[in-house]
Protein backbone atom coordinates (compact mmCIF):
# COMPACT_ATOMS: atom_id res chain seq x y z
CA UNK A 1 0.00 0.00 0.00
CA UNK A 2 1.24 2.78 -1.25
CA UNK A 3 0.74 6.96 0.10
CA UNK A 4 -2.45 4.89 1.43
CA UNK A 5 -4.49 6.79 3.78
CA UNK A 6 -3.69 6.05 6.90
CA UNK A 7 -5.60 3.23 9.57
CA UNK A 8 -7.40 4.66 12.74
CA UNK A 9 -5.80 1.93 14.55
CA UNK A 10 -2.13 3.22 13.65
CA UNK A 11 -3.28 6.72 14.08
CA UNK A 12 -4.62 5.62 18.19
CA UNK A 13 -0.96 4.08 18.13
CA UNK A 14 0.57 7.36 17.09
CA UNK A 15 -1.39 8.92 19.82
CA UNK A 16 -0.93 6.50 22.79
CA UNK A 17 3.28 7.17 21.47
CA UNK A 18 2.89 10.61 22.33
CA UNK A 19 0.89 9.83 25.58
CA UNK A 20 3.08 6.96 27.00
CA UNK A 21 6.50 9.01 25.38
CA UNK A 22 5.66 12.12 26.95
CA UNK A 23 4.73 10.43 30.26
CA UNK A 24 7.41 8.87 30.40
CA UNK A 25 10.26 11.56 29.32
CA UNK A 26 8.70 14.06 32.45
CA UNK A 27 9.00 11.22 34.97
CA UNK A 28 12.14 10.59 34.09
CA UNK A 29 13.56 13.67 34.15
CA UNK A 30 11.66 14.89 36.94
CA UNK A 31 12.97 11.58 38.80
CA UNK A 32 16.89 12.90 38.05
CA UNK A 33 15.82 16.74 38.74
CA UNK A 34 14.58 15.46 42.33
CA UNK A 35 17.61 13.46 42.92
CA UNK A 36 19.59 16.17 41.97
CA UNK A 37 18.41 18.81 43.68
CA UNK A 38 18.42 16.57 46.86
CA UNK A 39 21.55 15.69 46.27
CA UNK A 40 22.94 19.04 46.19
CA UNK A 41 20.75 20.58 49.32
CA UNK A 42 21.77 18.12 51.69
CA UNK A 43 25.12 18.15 50.57
CA UNK A 44 25.44 14.31 49.24
CA UNK A 45 23.45 12.98 52.25
CA UNK A 46 20.47 12.32 50.21
CA UNK A 47 22.08 10.00 47.94
CA UNK A 48 23.80 7.83 50.43
CA UNK A 49 20.57 7.58 52.34
CA UNK A 50 19.56 6.53 48.51
CA UNK A 51 22.50 4.07 47.72
CA UNK A 52 21.67 2.43 51.24
CA UNK A 53 18.40 1.27 50.75
CA UNK A 54 19.14 0.39 47.03
CA UNK A 55 21.79 -2.22 48.70
CA UNK A 56 19.24 -3.14 51.07
CA UNK A 57 16.53 -3.45 48.45
CA UNK A 58 19.31 -5.93 46.74
CA UNK A 59 20.25 -3.13 43.77
CA UNK A 60 22.90 -1.11 42.47
CA UNK A 61 23.52 2.26 41.50
CA UNK A 62 24.60 1.27 38.17
CA UNK A 63 21.63 -0.62 37.66
CA UNK A 64 19.41 2.50 38.61
CA UNK A 65 21.43 4.37 35.78
CA UNK A 66 20.73 1.74 33.33
CA UNK A 67 17.30 1.83 33.96
CA UNK A 68 16.75 5.44 34.01
CA UNK A 69 18.40 6.06 30.55
CA UNK A 70 16.48 3.51 28.96
CA UNK A 71 13.67 4.86 30.14
CA UNK A 72 14.65 8.16 28.71
CA UNK A 73 15.70 6.39 25.17
CA UNK A 74 12.36 4.29 25.33
CA UNK A 75 10.56 7.58 25.53
CA UNK A 76 12.12 9.09 23.23
CA UNK A 77 11.57 6.69 20.50
CA UNK A 78 8.13 6.95 21.17
CA UNK A 79 7.70 9.94 20.53
CA UNK A 80 9.86 9.61 17.05
CA UNK A 81 8.30 6.64 16.04
CA UNK A 82 4.74 7.86 16.99
CA UNK A 83 5.90 10.90 14.34
CA UNK A 84 6.72 8.29 12.19
CA UNK A 85 3.22 6.83 12.28
CA UNK A 86 1.73 9.92 11.56
CA UNK A 87 3.64 10.50 8.68
CA UNK A 88 3.48 6.12 7.57
CA UNK A 89 7.19 6.49 7.44
CA UNK A 90 8.95 2.71 7.33
CA UNK A 91 12.75 4.23 9.12
CA UNK A 92 10.60 6.51 11.73
CA UNK A 93 7.46 4.53 12.38
CA UNK A 94 8.33 0.75 11.77
CA UNK A 95 12.12 0.34 12.84
CA UNK A 96 11.79 3.08 15.53
CA UNK A 97 8.78 1.28 17.08
CA UNK A 98 10.52 -2.18 16.49
CA UNK A 99 13.44 -0.98 18.54
CA UNK A 100 11.54 0.57 21.11
CA UNK A 101 9.56 -2.74 21.67
CA UNK A 102 12.83 -4.48 21.82
CA UNK A 103 14.40 -2.08 23.89
CA UNK A 104 11.49 -2.29 26.47
CA UNK A 105 11.80 -6.10 26.28
CA UNK A 106 15.77 -5.68 26.85
CA UNK A 107 14.85 -3.61 29.82
CA UNK A 108 12.51 -5.67 31.85
CA UNK A 109 15.45 -8.17 31.29
CA UNK A 110 18.28 -6.50 32.29
CA UNK A 111 15.58 -5.29 35.61
CA UNK A 112 15.21 -8.94 36.36
CA UNK A 113 18.79 -10.25 36.11
CA UNK A 114 19.56 -6.92 38.05
CA UNK A 115 17.75 -8.00 40.81
CA UNK A 116 14.23 -6.13 40.88
CA UNK A 117 11.25 -8.71 40.91
CA UNK A 118 9.50 -9.76 38.24
CA UNK A 119 5.60 -9.76 38.83
CA UNK A 120 2.10 -9.08 37.09
CA UNK A 121 3.04 -5.34 37.22
CA UNK A 122 6.23 -6.31 34.97
CA UNK A 123 3.82 -8.25 32.77
CA UNK A 124 1.74 -5.23 32.44
CA UNK A 125 4.50 -2.69 31.68
CA UNK A 126 5.29 -5.39 28.30
CA UNK A 127 2.00 -4.92 27.43
CA UNK A 128 2.05 -2.03 25.08
CA UNK A 129 5.73 -2.91 23.60
CA UNK A 130 4.52 -6.35 22.81
CA UNK A 131 1.90 -5.09 20.66
CA UNK A 132 3.65 -2.51 19.24
CA UNK A 133 6.12 -5.03 18.16
CA UNK A 134 3.42 -7.31 16.72
CA UNK A 135 1.44 -4.65 15.14
CA UNK A 136 3.88 -2.57 13.17
CA UNK A 137 5.44 -5.93 11.93
CA UNK A 138 2.31 -7.79 10.82
CA UNK A 139 -0.92 -5.51 10.79
CA UNK A 140 0.56 -2.52 9.83
CA UNK A 141 3.64 -3.65 7.89
CA UNK A 142 2.28 -2.67 4.37
CA UNK A 143 1.26 0.44 5.51
CA UNK A 144 4.39 2.01 7.03
CA UNK A 145 6.60 1.72 3.32
CA UNK A 146 6.58 5.48 3.18
CA UNK B 1 -27.62 -5.98 -16.96
CA UNK B 2 -28.37 -8.36 -14.57
CA UNK B 3 -31.47 -8.64 -12.80
CA UNK B 4 -30.87 -6.71 -9.00
CA UNK B 5 -31.50 -10.60 -7.31
CA UNK B 6 -28.97 -12.00 -9.07
CA UNK B 7 -26.10 -9.45 -7.03
CA UNK B 8 -28.13 -8.93 -3.98
CA UNK B 9 -29.48 -11.90 -2.23
CA UNK B 10 -32.65 -10.92 -0.37
CA UNK B 11 -32.54 -13.44 2.26
CA UNK B 12 -30.45 -14.09 5.52
CA UNK B 13 -26.91 -15.94 4.34
CA UNK B 14 -25.11 -17.72 7.14
CA UNK B 15 -22.07 -18.07 4.45
CA UNK B 16 -22.04 -13.78 4.24
CA UNK B 17 -22.33 -13.63 7.72
CA UNK B 18 -19.38 -15.40 8.96
CA UNK B 19 -17.59 -13.69 5.75
CA UNK B 20 -18.28 -10.51 7.30
CA UNK B 21 -17.59 -11.15 10.81
CA UNK B 22 -13.88 -12.86 9.81
CA UNK B 23 -13.43 -9.64 7.46
CA UNK B 24 -15.00 -7.71 10.66
CA UNK B 25 -12.69 -9.37 13.44
CA UNK B 26 -9.39 -9.36 11.32
CA UNK B 27 -9.96 -5.40 10.34
CA UNK B 28 -10.50 -4.81 14.54
CA UNK B 29 -6.69 -5.11 15.08
CA UNK B 30 -6.53 -2.02 11.91
CA UNK B 31 -9.16 0.47 13.90
CA UNK B 32 -8.74 2.62 16.84
CA UNK B 33 -11.59 1.14 19.22
CA UNK B 34 -9.98 -2.65 18.62
CA UNK B 35 -6.70 -1.67 19.30
CA UNK B 36 -7.40 0.57 22.28
CA UNK B 37 -9.98 -2.68 23.47
CA UNK B 38 -7.14 -4.54 23.88
CA UNK B 39 -5.00 -2.50 25.92
CA UNK B 40 -7.84 -1.44 28.25
CA UNK B 41 -8.50 -5.21 28.47
CA UNK B 42 -5.38 -6.88 28.81
CA UNK B 43 -4.66 -4.16 31.21
CA UNK B 44 -7.80 -4.35 33.36
CA UNK B 45 -7.52 -8.04 33.79
CA UNK B 46 -4.12 -7.98 34.72
CA UNK B 47 -4.33 -5.28 36.88
CA UNK B 48 -7.21 -7.24 38.68
CA UNK B 49 -5.32 -10.01 38.90
CA UNK B 50 -2.53 -8.12 40.44
CA UNK B 51 -4.94 -6.10 42.85
CA UNK B 52 -4.90 -9.70 44.59
CA UNK B 53 -1.46 -11.47 43.83
CA UNK B 54 0.69 -8.40 44.80
CA UNK B 55 0.21 -8.08 48.35
CA UNK B 56 0.44 -11.80 48.85
CA UNK B 57 3.91 -12.00 47.35
CA UNK B 58 4.53 -8.72 49.13
CA UNK B 59 3.60 -10.60 52.59
CA UNK B 60 6.10 -13.29 51.04
CA UNK B 61 8.90 -11.10 50.88
CA UNK B 62 7.90 -9.26 54.63
CA UNK B 63 7.80 -12.71 56.20
CA UNK B 64 11.30 -14.15 54.68
CA UNK B 65 12.09 -17.33 53.14
CA UNK B 66 11.26 -19.22 56.59
CA UNK B 67 8.03 -17.70 56.49
CA UNK B 68 5.00 -18.87 54.83
CA UNK B 69 5.12 -19.60 50.95
CA UNK B 70 2.48 -17.21 48.50
CA UNK B 71 0.34 -20.39 48.11
CA UNK B 72 -0.18 -20.94 51.80
CA UNK B 73 -0.75 -17.38 52.32
CA UNK B 74 -3.23 -16.76 49.59
CA UNK B 75 -5.10 -19.80 51.32
CA UNK B 76 -5.08 -18.79 54.59
CA UNK B 77 -6.24 -15.21 54.30
CA UNK B 78 -8.45 -15.72 51.06
CA UNK B 79 -10.38 -18.59 53.17
CA UNK B 80 -10.81 -16.74 56.25
CA UNK B 81 -14.17 -15.57 57.69
CA UNK B 82 -13.57 -11.86 56.76
CA UNK B 83 -13.09 -12.42 52.93
CA UNK B 84 -16.27 -14.71 52.82
CA UNK B 85 -18.31 -12.24 53.98
CA UNK B 86 -16.75 -9.67 51.67
CA UNK B 87 -17.97 -12.06 48.92
CA UNK B 88 -21.13 -12.79 50.37
CA UNK B 89 -22.10 -9.11 50.15
CA UNK B 90 -20.23 -8.90 46.72
CA UNK B 91 -22.51 -12.14 45.58
CA UNK B 92 -25.20 -11.19 47.46
CA UNK B 93 -25.69 -14.66 48.27
CA UNK B 94 -25.00 -16.61 51.55
CA UNK B 95 -22.17 -19.38 52.93
CA UNK B 96 -22.65 -22.05 51.00
CA UNK B 97 -21.80 -20.04 47.78
CA UNK B 98 -18.70 -18.36 49.78
CA UNK B 99 -17.61 -21.78 50.97
CA UNK B 100 -18.15 -23.09 47.01
CA UNK B 101 -15.82 -19.87 45.83
CA UNK B 102 -13.62 -20.10 48.44
CA UNK B 103 -12.85 -23.60 49.75
CA UNK B 104 -13.97 -25.65 46.96
CA UNK B 105 -12.39 -24.11 44.38
CA UNK B 106 -9.03 -22.22 43.74
CA UNK B 107 -9.63 -18.92 46.07
CA UNK B 108 -7.48 -16.92 44.24
CA UNK B 109 -8.87 -17.33 40.96
CA UNK B 110 -12.62 -17.22 42.27
CA UNK B 111 -11.69 -13.62 43.81
CA UNK B 112 -9.97 -12.02 40.17
CA UNK B 113 -12.61 -13.44 38.55
CA UNK B 114 -15.95 -11.98 41.10
CA UNK B 115 -13.86 -8.45 40.25
CA UNK B 116 -13.24 -9.26 36.67
CA UNK B 117 -16.82 -9.32 36.20
CA UNK B 118 -17.67 -6.13 37.60
CA UNK B 119 -15.25 -4.57 34.90
CA UNK B 120 -16.29 -6.84 31.99
CA UNK B 121 -19.68 -4.84 30.87
CA UNK B 122 -17.78 -1.42 30.58
CA UNK B 123 -14.79 -2.70 28.88
CA UNK B 124 -16.68 -4.95 26.62
CA UNK B 125 -18.09 -1.42 25.54
CA UNK B 126 -15.19 -0.18 24.67
CA UNK B 127 -14.17 -2.92 22.01
CA UNK B 128 -18.14 -2.99 20.30
CA UNK B 129 -19.22 0.67 20.50
CA UNK B 130 -18.40 0.92 16.77
CA UNK B 131 -20.10 -2.40 14.94
CA UNK B 132 -21.88 0.19 12.22
CA UNK B 133 -22.21 3.50 13.58
CA UNK B 134 -19.15 4.50 11.80
CA UNK B 135 -19.85 3.09 8.54
CA UNK B 136 -23.62 4.37 8.49
CA UNK B 137 -21.71 7.98 9.18
CA UNK B 138 -18.97 7.39 6.07
CA UNK B 139 -21.76 6.05 4.30
CA UNK B 140 -19.32 3.52 3.51
CA UNK B 141 -22.47 0.40 4.22
CA UNK B 142 -23.26 1.29 0.93
CA UNK B 143 -20.91 -0.58 -0.95
CA UNK B 144 -21.67 -3.79 0.91
CA UNK B 145 -25.20 -3.24 0.49
CA UNK B 146 -24.74 -4.00 -3.05
CA UNK B 147 -23.52 -7.68 -2.45
CA UNK B 148 -25.49 -8.40 0.65
CA UNK B 149 -28.63 -8.08 3.00
CA UNK B 150 -28.44 -5.98 5.88
CA UNK B 151 -28.97 -8.65 8.29
CA UNK B 152 -26.13 -10.27 7.06
CA UNK B 153 -24.08 -7.05 7.84
CA UNK B 154 -25.61 -6.45 11.36
CA UNK B 155 -25.10 -10.34 12.82
CA UNK B 156 -21.97 -10.73 10.84
CA UNK B 157 -20.12 -7.45 12.65
CA UNK B 158 -21.59 -9.26 16.11
CA UNK B 159 -20.18 -12.06 15.33
CA UNK B 160 -17.07 -10.40 14.09
CA UNK B 161 -16.73 -8.28 17.33
CA UNK B 162 -17.43 -11.26 19.43
CA UNK B 163 -14.46 -13.57 18.39
CA UNK B 164 -12.48 -10.39 18.76
CA UNK B 165 -13.70 -10.20 22.27
CA UNK B 166 -13.07 -13.86 22.80
CA UNK B 167 -10.00 -14.02 21.55
CA UNK B 168 -8.92 -10.96 23.93
CA UNK B 169 -10.23 -12.32 27.03
CA UNK B 170 -8.67 -15.93 26.50
CA UNK B 171 -5.28 -14.02 25.94
CA UNK B 172 -5.91 -12.29 29.38
CA UNK B 173 -7.29 -15.86 31.02
CA UNK B 174 -4.58 -17.85 29.78
CA UNK B 175 -2.04 -14.86 31.04
CA UNK B 176 -3.64 -15.18 34.75
CA UNK B 177 -3.77 -19.08 35.24
CA UNK B 178 -0.10 -19.45 34.21
CA UNK B 179 0.90 -16.73 36.46
CA UNK B 180 -0.71 -18.14 39.67
CA UNK B 181 -0.12 -22.19 38.68
CA UNK B 182 4.01 -21.10 38.05
CA UNK B 183 4.71 -18.08 40.02
CA UNK B 184 2.22 -18.57 42.89
CA UNK B 185 1.76 -22.21 42.72
CA UNK B 186 -1.57 -22.52 44.86
CA UNK B 187 -3.77 -25.12 43.60
CA UNK B 188 -3.22 -28.54 41.32
CA UNK B 189 -3.17 -27.46 38.21
CA UNK B 190 -6.81 -29.52 36.97
CA UNK B 191 -8.66 -27.83 39.32
CA UNK B 192 -7.15 -24.09 38.49
CA UNK B 193 -7.59 -25.04 34.72
CA UNK B 194 -11.11 -26.35 34.94
CA UNK B 195 -11.45 -23.18 37.53
CA UNK B 196 -10.25 -21.33 35.05
CA UNK B 197 -12.20 -22.47 32.00
CA UNK B 198 -15.60 -22.17 33.86
CA UNK B 199 -14.63 -18.43 34.76
CA UNK B 200 -13.73 -17.59 30.95
CA UNK B 201 -17.60 -19.11 29.95
CA UNK B 202 -19.02 -16.90 32.68
CA UNK B 203 -16.96 -14.09 31.20
CA UNK B 204 -18.24 -14.77 27.88
CA UNK B 205 -21.66 -14.71 29.03
CA UNK B 206 -21.32 -11.73 30.63
CA UNK B 207 -20.10 -10.15 27.15
CA UNK B 208 -22.93 -11.30 25.03
CA UNK B 209 -25.85 -8.87 26.09
CA UNK B 210 -22.93 -6.28 26.16
CA UNK B 211 -21.83 -6.53 22.69
CA UNK B 212 -25.80 -7.11 21.82
CA UNK B 213 -26.46 -3.81 23.56
CA UNK B 214 -23.60 -2.20 21.58
CA UNK B 215 -24.71 -3.42 18.53
CA UNK B 216 -28.28 -2.19 18.76
CA UNK B 217 -26.81 1.64 20.33
CA UNK B 218 -24.18 1.67 17.15
CA UNK B 219 -27.05 1.03 14.60
CA UNK B 220 -29.03 4.13 16.15
CA UNK B 221 -26.61 6.41 16.49
CA UNK B 222 -23.95 7.56 13.09
CA UNK B 223 -21.23 8.79 15.55
CA UNK B 224 -18.87 6.19 16.85
CA UNK B 225 -17.85 8.06 20.07
CA UNK B 226 -22.03 8.89 20.60
CA UNK B 227 -22.51 5.10 20.64
CA UNK B 228 -19.49 4.27 22.83
CA UNK B 229 -20.85 7.24 25.46
CA UNK B 230 -24.09 5.96 25.26
CA UNK B 231 -23.31 2.23 25.47
CA UNK B 232 -21.20 3.12 28.76
CA UNK B 233 -23.91 5.27 30.16
CA UNK B 234 -26.75 2.66 29.76
CA UNK B 235 -24.35 0.18 31.28
CA UNK B 236 -23.45 2.21 34.71
CA UNK B 237 -26.61 4.66 34.99
CA UNK B 238 -28.68 1.38 34.47
CA UNK B 239 -27.47 0.40 37.79
CA UNK B 240 -27.48 3.74 39.73
CA UNK B 241 -31.33 4.16 38.73
CA UNK B 242 -32.07 0.52 39.99
CA UNK B 243 -30.06 1.22 43.08
CA UNK B 244 -32.38 5.17 43.95
CA UNK B 245 -35.64 2.68 43.03
CA UNK B 246 -34.27 0.12 45.33
CA UNK B 247 -33.76 2.90 48.23
CA UNK B 248 -37.00 4.60 46.94
CA UNK B 249 -38.89 1.11 47.60
CA UNK B 250 -37.17 0.41 50.98
CA UNK B 251 -37.93 3.52 51.84
CA UNK B 252 -41.67 4.42 51.30
CA UNK B 253 -42.81 1.03 51.51
CA UNK B 254 -42.14 -2.06 53.96
CA UNK B 255 -40.60 -4.51 52.18
CA UNK B 256 -37.37 -5.86 52.79
CA UNK B 257 -33.60 -5.62 50.83
CA UNK B 258 -34.31 -9.82 49.87
CA UNK B 259 -37.75 -9.43 48.62
CA UNK B 260 -36.80 -6.39 46.11
CA UNK B 261 -33.75 -8.76 44.50
CA UNK B 262 -35.47 -9.54 41.64
CA UNK B 263 -34.78 -5.51 40.50
CA UNK B 264 -31.65 -5.64 39.63
CA UNK B 265 -32.37 -9.51 37.15
CA UNK B 266 -34.01 -6.71 34.90
CA UNK B 267 -30.66 -6.28 33.51
CA UNK B 268 -27.47 -8.42 32.59
CA UNK B 269 -25.59 -7.41 35.50
CA UNK B 270 -27.71 -8.95 37.75
CA UNK B 271 -27.20 -12.14 37.03
CA UNK B 272 -23.28 -11.96 36.42
CA UNK B 273 -22.91 -13.71 40.11
CA UNK B 274 -24.78 -17.15 38.89
CA UNK B 275 -22.82 -17.65 36.24
CA UNK B 276 -20.31 -19.10 38.98
CA UNK B 277 -22.84 -20.17 41.19
CA UNK B 278 -22.05 -23.78 42.60
CA UNK B 279 -25.47 -25.45 41.53
CA UNK B 280 -25.45 -26.27 38.02
CA UNK B 281 -28.92 -25.35 37.51
CA UNK B 282 -28.82 -21.97 38.77
CA UNK B 283 -25.83 -21.69 36.24
CA UNK B 284 -28.56 -23.10 33.24
CA UNK B 285 -30.38 -20.44 34.34
CA UNK B 286 -28.49 -17.32 34.44
CA UNK B 287 -26.61 -18.79 31.10
CA UNK B 288 -30.40 -18.88 29.52
CA UNK B 289 -31.00 -15.08 30.79
CA UNK B 290 -27.82 -13.78 29.44
CA UNK B 291 -29.30 -15.40 25.65
CA UNK B 292 -32.38 -13.88 26.19
CA UNK B 293 -30.56 -10.30 26.63
CA UNK B 294 -28.84 -10.78 24.16
CA UNK B 295 -31.69 -11.84 21.46
CA UNK B 296 -33.71 -9.22 22.88
CA UNK B 297 -30.70 -6.49 22.05
CA UNK B 298 -30.35 -8.23 18.82
CA UNK B 299 -33.78 -8.50 17.78
CA UNK B 300 -34.33 -4.73 18.23
CA UNK B 301 -31.08 -3.46 17.08
CA UNK B 302 -31.69 -5.35 13.91
CA UNK B 303 -35.16 -4.31 13.58
CA UNK B 304 -33.97 -0.94 13.49
CA UNK B 305 -31.10 -1.50 11.10
CA UNK B 306 -33.33 -2.78 8.56
CA UNK B 307 -35.29 -0.07 8.68
CA UNK B 308 -32.96 2.94 8.84
CA UNK B 309 -31.21 5.07 6.06
CA UNK B 310 -28.02 3.81 5.52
Amino acid sequence: MAEGKRPGGLTALAVLNFVFGGLGAIGALGMLALFGAANAATDGAAGELMSEGMSEAGLSGGMLMVTMVLAVVSSILLIISGVGYIKLKRGLGRNMGSLYGILALVGTAIGIVGGQPFGLSSIIGLIYPLLTLILVNTTFKEDLVN
Amino acid sequence: MEPATATAPRSWSPQHVCLIALYSMRFALRSGGGIMFLLIFLTVGLSVASLFITPLEELVKIDGPDGMSASELSITILESDMVAKAVEWITNSDSVQSEYLLEKKPALLSAILLILLIAVPFTTCFGAFNQTSGDIASRGLRYLLLRTERANIFLGRFVGVLMFTIVSMIGTMLVIILYVQFKVGAYPGVELWSWGFQGLTAVFFLSLPYIALCAWISCLLDTPFGSLAICLLISGFSLVILYLLKLTLLTSTTADPESLAWLFKTVPWGWKYELLDGTPTVRVVAILAMLGFTAAFLFLGLRHFQKRDL
